[in-house]
């Protein structure tokens, strides 16, 4: 991975609509993509994810901004002049194309000779390991065999950047993790940039180099998944990646005080009136009186197999879960209604300024 | 199989033919029947009065590419009946032509709107068939007559400074039969892109097809069978076309269902107009197989 950047959007607006209806599908975002690295835009549906990729791709014309591709402008381009293939949540596989056909399609259009395009079409079914399919009609496939047809398609004509829409939403859990390792492996062998878009945070955690968070038309955070799980900047991208516990608290010199009484050392905010983000595994149970343990009662217990979520109240009444790795034995000695102390590890504290 | 099953096997199979034994006897009948009468014409000779005598004779089939001098009784070639056929098949290929080359992107239009509109301007095109062929035909004639709307609003304009002479020429059948056989082209395209994926046009260009190449490579392969179905439903009533030559291409320009037509009336030469009746049934069905067969080629090269 160089650090020149592939795709660079800037003050991208795109509005649907006109006048007091528009919607404002992006909202002045800007991004820079690095070459070669797997970068995914994440969010809920209606976040403007599909929205940034179309734009990328040239289906879809910027209300305002531009969009580059290696230093180069491409906003007004048409999506047949953009070095840029899109594999579709669809797939849009030709059902009147064998599956070799399908993948030679783009070279072809692009001229190339009759020789090169049966080559990499070879080549590229090779890669997706299709080699026995050549000659079959799309219909005939499996979902999962579709998907690869459509990925060899778009990866055929050897794009700067590849974009992904939702590939994987279509197949089964299994063939979804099959897959997932699939298209990163792809990935590393092409050295192509990958744009992928998901609302799935587990495939986003698990792919990416880096990821970028949107919602409401808005990119909230830019950063590897690491960062984006271990400091979120706003309680958007702490609630809609993981679980989170949210405490809202007030400053107190260096340390900050929850509602519930309790005083918590964390980094250093602006704002007076804080709300402190905990993740559940970052929780732990003490025993009632500890020194700095918080008091609370368990209201919920949850089995996970591997672990139990346990709910807990606060004196004040606010909720906080924490994870507990199950025991050998299966049997934490917990109960309802039990009262327990509970303590955050320090470090694991984030502050949000709301 | 047991005997009980073997029996209860052969009596389904003998109550299948005796429930359908109706409809296969009318169907026999009326399909089957007048056509056998037209074939069994067309090999006897003509009767005085028009209608035919007992007897056979292949002077009806001769007759449709010769002519027999009255005097020494030499064959030559009927060339005004060559000239009949070769109008009609050049009108009926071109009209098909026209009608997709105009129907194509009305039934693109009427595919790409909202469904609601979808269902209106599907309900438009269908109103041309609630009047009568005949009306029609004679709307077209107030047209473009000599002294019609067309010449006047042209002469009005000073677009022309003499009147098309339009009416009563091959123009005026061609114009005519398009007209009149255009929803049939178009009802079958638009079942066909109806159901036509409209994302795999972004596919195709974004996969470097221009716009060309998208409506060569892509939409219409996928749309063929709409394509064939609709040249199919045109052609074949345009070559038995009758009214429309027949009020619009007056009398000299004739096309086979006129020709037909007077040899059963003012001809009274039935033979002759029963071969030519099966004649037309071999051409029609004579291109439709060579269609057929070359628009499926055409299908397995693709693939």
């Amino acid at each position: 991975m160089t650090d020149s950047i592939a795709v660079e959007a800037r003050h991208v607006v795109k509005a649907f609509g006109q006048g007091d209806t528009a919607v404002r599908a992006l909202d002045d975002v800007s991004v820079n993509i690095r070459t070669g690295e797997f970068f995914t835009l994440l969010g809920p549906s209606g976040c403007g994810k599909t929205t940034l990729l179309r734009l990328i791709a040239g289906f879809e014309m910027p209300s305002g901004g531009a969009i580059l591709l290696e230093g180069a402008d491409i906003t007004t381009l048409p999506p047949n002049k953009r070095p840029v293939n899109t594999v579709f949540q669809s797939y849009a596989l030709f059902p009147h194309l064998t599956v070799a056909e399908n993948v030679g399609f783009g070279l072809q259009m692009l001229g190339r000779p009759k020789a090169e395009v049966a080559a990499t079409t070879a080549r590229m079914l090779a890669l997706v390991k299709l080699e026995a399919l050549a000659g079959r009609k799309t219909s005939q496939l499996s979902g999962g065999q579709q998907q690869r047809v459509a990925l060899a398609r778009a990866l055929a004509p050897a794009p700067k950047v590849l974009l992904l829409d939702e590939p994987l939403s279509a197949l089964d859990l299994k063939l979804r993790k099959e897959m997932q390792i699939e298209l990163k492996r792809l990935q590393l062998e092409t050295g192509i940039t990958f744009i992928f878009v998901t609302h799935d945070q587990e495939e986003a955690l698990t792919m990416s180099d880096r990821i970028g968070v949107m919602s409401a038309g808005k990119l909230q955070q830019v950063g590897t998944p690491k960062d984006i799980y271990n400091h979120p900047v706003n309680r958007f991208v702490a609630s809609f990646i993981g679980e989170s516990n949210f405490l809202p608290a007030t400053r107190e010199g260096d340390r900050y005080r929850l509602d519930c009484g309790a005083l918590i050392a964390a980094p250093a905010a602006k704002s007076a009136r804080v709300t402190l983000t905990v993740r559940p595994e970052q929780v732990r149970l003490a025993a009632v009186g500890e020194a700095d343990a918080i008091p609370a009662t368990i209201t919920n217990l949850v089995y996970f197999g591997t672990d139990t979520h346990c709910h807990l109240a606060l004196s004040d009444g606010t909720e906080v879960v924490a994870r507990l790795q199950s025991p050998a034995t299966g049997d934490a000695g917990l109960g309802l209604g039990q009262s327990v102390g509970l303590r955050f590890v320090p470090e694991a504290i984030q502050v949000l300024e709301d | 199989m047991s005997p009980a099953e073997q029996a209860e096997v052969t009596r389904s199979a003998r109550n299948g033919w005796l429930l359908s034994a109706p409809a296969l006897v009318v169907l026999t009948l009326a399909a089957i029947g007048p056509l056998a009468i037209v074939v069994a014409y067309s090999f006897m000779p003509a009767g005085e009065y028009g209608n035919v005598a007992w007897g056979f004779s292949l002077e009806a089939w001769q007759g449709i590419l010769f002519t027999k001098d009255i005097f020494d009784g030499t064959l030559a070639w009927a060339d005004a009946n060559l000239t009949i056929f070769w109008r009609s098949v050049k009108l009926s290929v071109l009209t098909t032509v026209f009608a997709f080359v105009v129907g194509f992107p009305t039934a693109w239009f009427i595919a790409t709107r909202p469904p609601k509109a979808r269902a209106m301007w599907l309900f438009l095109i269908t109103i041309p068939f609630w009047t009568n062929l005949l009306i029609r035909t004679f709307a077209i004639t107030e047209i473009i007559r000599k002294e019609g709307l067309l010449n006047t609003v042209l002469l009005k304009l000073q677009i022309i400074s003499q009147p098309f002479e339009m009416i009563y020429t091959d123009t005026a059948v061609f114009i005519g039969m398009t007209y009149v056989y255009l929803p049939l082209m178009v009802l079958p395209l638009f079942a066909s892109l109806d159901r036509f994926d409209m994302r795999l046009l972004e596919a195709a260009y974004d996969l470097y097809a221009n716009p060309w190449q998208v409506l060569r490579r892509v939409i219409i392969p996928i749309v063929k069978p709409g394509i064939i179905a609709g040249s199919i439903l045109v052609f074949v009533p345009s070559l038995g076309a009758y009214v429309t030559p027949r009020l619009l291409g007056g009398g000299k320009n004739m096309m086979i269902g006129n020709f037909i037509e007077l040899q059963f009336g003012q001809g009274r030469n039935w033979p002759l107009g029963a071969s030519l009746s099966v004649t037309l049934l071999i051409i029609v069905t004579g291109a439709l197989l060579v269609y057929v067969r070359y628009a499926n080629r055409e299908t397995r090269h693709g693939q």
